[in-house]
C-alpha cells in the first residue's frame, strides 16, 4: 500500500517541481485563468449584462478550468517524461497506469483548487459574487472534473501513440467540447442536428447544475448519469486499446 | 529447458512488426539465457534487433512468439512484478528535467515504490560519484553526468536485472573506465547483466558469454575465445630472431607455410592450421637462430565479429 501511494505521489512531486521551477509553467494556474475569467466577465459588464449573466460567466469559466486542469495534467505530465528523454525510463518503472492516473487527478485537482480560490476572491471583489448553493456547486464541478478525466484519457490514447504531434489535440479536443456544452449558453442556440448530437456529451449537464444554481437552467440528472458512465467507460476502453496497439507495434516509449 | 540459476530465459522469441501491407521480422526465433552474475553482450550492426530485444525485455514492446521469463517469472503475466526488480540505462537519452539531481532521484524512488530513499540515493551517488551535483539541475548536466544520473537512477532498486544499452556511448575516457569498473561490482554482487555495445574492447574486458544478432536471428553464441575460434582464419605467427631475411627466407621454403614477411622488425610466419603452428615451432628450436620472442597473434573479436557478419550476409545471398 505505501509502494501504491509512494507511486501515485511521484507524479505529484514532479509536477508540482516542473511547474514550480518554470514561470511559464506557473502562469497555467495565475495568468491564464485569469485572462479567460477577465476577458469574459468584462465584456458582459461592458453590455449591461445582469448581475445573473455575470455570475453564469463565472461558474462557467470555473467549470471549463474544471475540465481543463483534470485532463491536461494527465498529457503534460506523460510529455514532460517525453521532452526530458527520460521517457523509456518512466515507462519501465513499475507505476501502474491507475496510478499514473490517479496522480495526475491530485495534480490537477490542486491546480484547480488554487484557481478556484483566486475565481472566488477576485469574484467576490469585483463582481460581488458567491455561490447560492453550495451543493450544487460542487456537484457541478464533481461532474465536470470526471468529464475532464475522460477527455483526458482519450486525448493519452492518442498522445501514446503519436506523442509530440498529437499534443496540440490535448488542448483543441476539450476546449472544442465545452464549447459545444453550452459552457455560457443554452444548447438551444444550436441548430437542431448538432443539439441532438451534444446532448450526449456529460460537460452540458454538468455546466446546467452550475447555470441552475442561479436558476438559469433545469438538469436532466439521468442523462448526466448516464452519459458519464458512457464517457469513462468508453475513454478506458480507448485508453486501454491505444496502449496495447503502441506496445504492439513498438509505438510506447522511445528507445532510439 | 529453463533453469532455476537463469536470470533472463529467452526461447524461441519472435517479434513482428508490420508497416502497412509490409511485415518486418525484427527478432526471429531467438534463443538464450543469462545466468545471475553474468555479463551478457549483445552484438550486431544497427538496425540488427537488439534495441527491439531490450524493448521486449523491459516490457516496451509485446513479442509475437516465444517465451521470455526473468527472475522466474513470466513477461507475458507479471511484468510489473519483473519492472520492480530490473532496471534499464540507455545511451544517447541525455535526459533533462527541471529536477535536481537529488530530486529526480527521489522521483525515481517514489516511481519504485521505495522507502528508506535518503540512504538509497546517497549510495548511488556515491557509487558514479556525482555527490558534488546533488543540487544541480539535470538540464545542466554535461552528457558525461547525465549517463552517470542513470545509472544511478538503475541502481536505486538494487536491480537483479540490469539492461545496458550502450551505456558509455560518447563518454570520455575515465568515466568510461569507471563506469565499467562499476558494472564489474554489480557483477560480483549476482546481478545479471545484458550488455549491448559496438564496443568490442569492452566487449572483451567486460563478458563472460557473447552473442553475434544479425537481422533478428542469433548468428553465434559462446564466451569471446569460443566466437574467436569460429572463425577460419589463417594462424600467424610473430617470431623475433637475429637474422629476420634469412628466417624469413627459410620460412617460405617450408610447404606448411603460407607466407612469410618481415613486418615492423619482426617476422610474420602465416600458417593454416594448429597442427602448421608446432611445426613452425619444431623448426625453431632445431635451428640455430638466436630467438628472441615468439607469439602467436590471435585474431581479434572484431575480426571474428566482421567475419561472422560476412558470412552470415554470404549465407543470406
Amino acid at each position: 500500500m505505501i509502494a501504491f501511494l509512494n507511486r501515485v505521489y511521484s507524479q505529484v512531486y514532479k509536477n508540482i517541481l516542473v511547474m514550480w521551477r518554470n514561470y511559464f509553467r506557473l502562469f497555467d494556474v495565475t495568468v491564464w485563468p485569469l485572462i479567460l475569467l477577465f476577458s469574459i466577465t468584462l465584456f458582459v459588464n461592458f453590455v449591461q449584462g445582469d448581475a445573473s449573466i455575470v455570475a453564469m460567466v463565472i461558474l462557467g469559466v470555473t467549470g471549463w478550468r474544471a475540465v481543463y486542469h483534470m485532463q491536461i495534467d494527465m498529457t503534460t505530465s506523460y510529455m514532460e517524461e517525453y521532452w526530458s528523454h527520460s521517457l523509456n525510463h518512466f515507462l519501465i518503472s513499475p507505476l501502474r497506469m491507475v496510478e499514473f492516473i490517479l496522480g495526475n487527478i491530485i495534480t490537477g485537482l490542486l491546480k484547480f483548487f488554487f484557481v478556484l480560490a483566486l475565481y472566488l476572491i477576485i469574484g467576490k471583489l469585483i463582481f460581488a459574487f458567491s455561490i447560492a448553493n453550495m451543493w450544487l456547486f460542487v456537484l457541478g464541478i464533481f461532474s465536470l472534473s470526471i468529464f475532464g478525466i475522460a477527455i483526458g484519457m482519450l486525448s493519452m490514447g492518442i498522445i501514446i501513440i503519436y506523442h509530440e504531434n498529437a499534443y496540440t489535440a490535448s488542448y483543441i479536443i476539450p476546449d472544442l467540447l465545452v464549447l459545444l456544452s453550452g459552457v455560457y449558453y443554452p444548447i438551444s442556440i444550436f441548430p437542431e442536428a448538432v443539439q441532438s448530437i451534444v446532448k450526449f456529451i456529460p460537460a452540458v449537464y454538468g455546466f446546467d447544475i452550475l447555470k441552475s444554481i442561479i436558476g438559469l437552467a433545469e438538469v436532466n440528472y439521468a442523462m448526466l448519469i448516464a452519459t458519464t458512465l458512457i464517457w469513462l467507460a468508453a475513454s478506458l476502453l480507448f485508453f486501454s486499446a491505444c496502449y496495447r496497439y503502441a506496445r504492439k507495434n513498438g509505438k510506447l516509449g522511445r528507445m532510439s | 529447458m529453463f533453469k532455476t540459476a537463469d536470470s533472463v530465459a529467452i526461447s524461441g522469441l519472435v517479434k513482428i512488426f508490420s508497416r502497412g501491407r509490409k511485415t518486418v521480422k525484427a527478432l526471429d526465433n531467438v534463443s538464450f539465457s543469462i545466468r545471475k552474475g553474468e555479463i551478457f553482450g549483445l552484438l550486431g550492426p544497427n538496425g540488427a534487433g537488439k534495441t527491439t530485444l531490450i524493448s521486449v525485455l523491459c516490457g516496451l514492446l509485446e513479442k509475437n512468439a516465444g517465451r521470455v521469463e526473468i527472475l522466474g517469472k513470466n513477461v507475458d503475466r507479471d511484468m510489473s512484478g519483473i519492472q520492480k526488480r530490473i532496471n534499464l540505462v540507455l545511451g544517447f537519452t541525455g535526459i533533462g528535467m527541471s529536477l535536481t539531481v537529488y530530486e529526480f532521484l527521489k522521483y525515481y524512488c517514489m516511481l519504485y515504490g521505495l522507502g528508506n530513499k535518503d540512504a538509497r540515493i546517497a549510495s548511488a551517488m556515491k557509487s558514479v560519484d556525482i555527490e558534488d551535483k546533488r543540487d544541480t539541475i539535470t538540464l545542466e548536466l554535461s552528457s558525461g553526468y547525465k549517463q552517470r544520473l542513470l545509472l544511478a537512477k538503475a541502481l536505486l532498486n538494487e536491480p537483479e536485472v540490469l539492461l545496458l544499452d550502450e551505456p558509455t556511448v560518447g563518454l570520455d575516457v575515465e568515466i568510461a573506465i569507471k563506469i565499467r569498473s562499476l558494472i564489474k561490482e554489480l557483477q560480483k554482487k549476482g546481478t545479471a547483466i545484458l550488455l549491448t555495445t559496438h564496443n568490442m574492447y569492452e566487449v572483451e574486458e567486460l563478458c563472460d558469454r557473447i552473442a553475434l544478432i544479425s537481422k533478428g536471428r542469433i548468428i553465434a553464441l559462446g564466451t569471446v575465445d569460443e566466437i574467436k575460434k569460429m572463425i577460419k582464419v589463417d594462424k600467424v605467427i610473430e617470431v623475433d630472431v637475429d637474422r629476420l631475411a634469412d628466417f624469413a627466407g627459410e620460412m617460405k621454403r617450408q610447404k606448411y607455410v603460407v607466407s612469410s614477411r618481415i613486418v615492423d622488425d619482426v617476422v610474420h610466419v602465416k600458417v593454416v592450421s594448429y597442427g602448421n603452428v608446432r611445426k613452425v615451432m619444431d623448426f625453431l628450436s632445431k635451428s640455430d637462430f638466436l630467438i628472441y620472442s615468439v607469439r602467436l597473434v590471435e585474431p581479434t573479436l572484431e575480426e571474428a565479429f566482421l567475419k561472422i557478419m560476412r558470412k552470415d550476409a554470404g549465407g543470406k545471398k
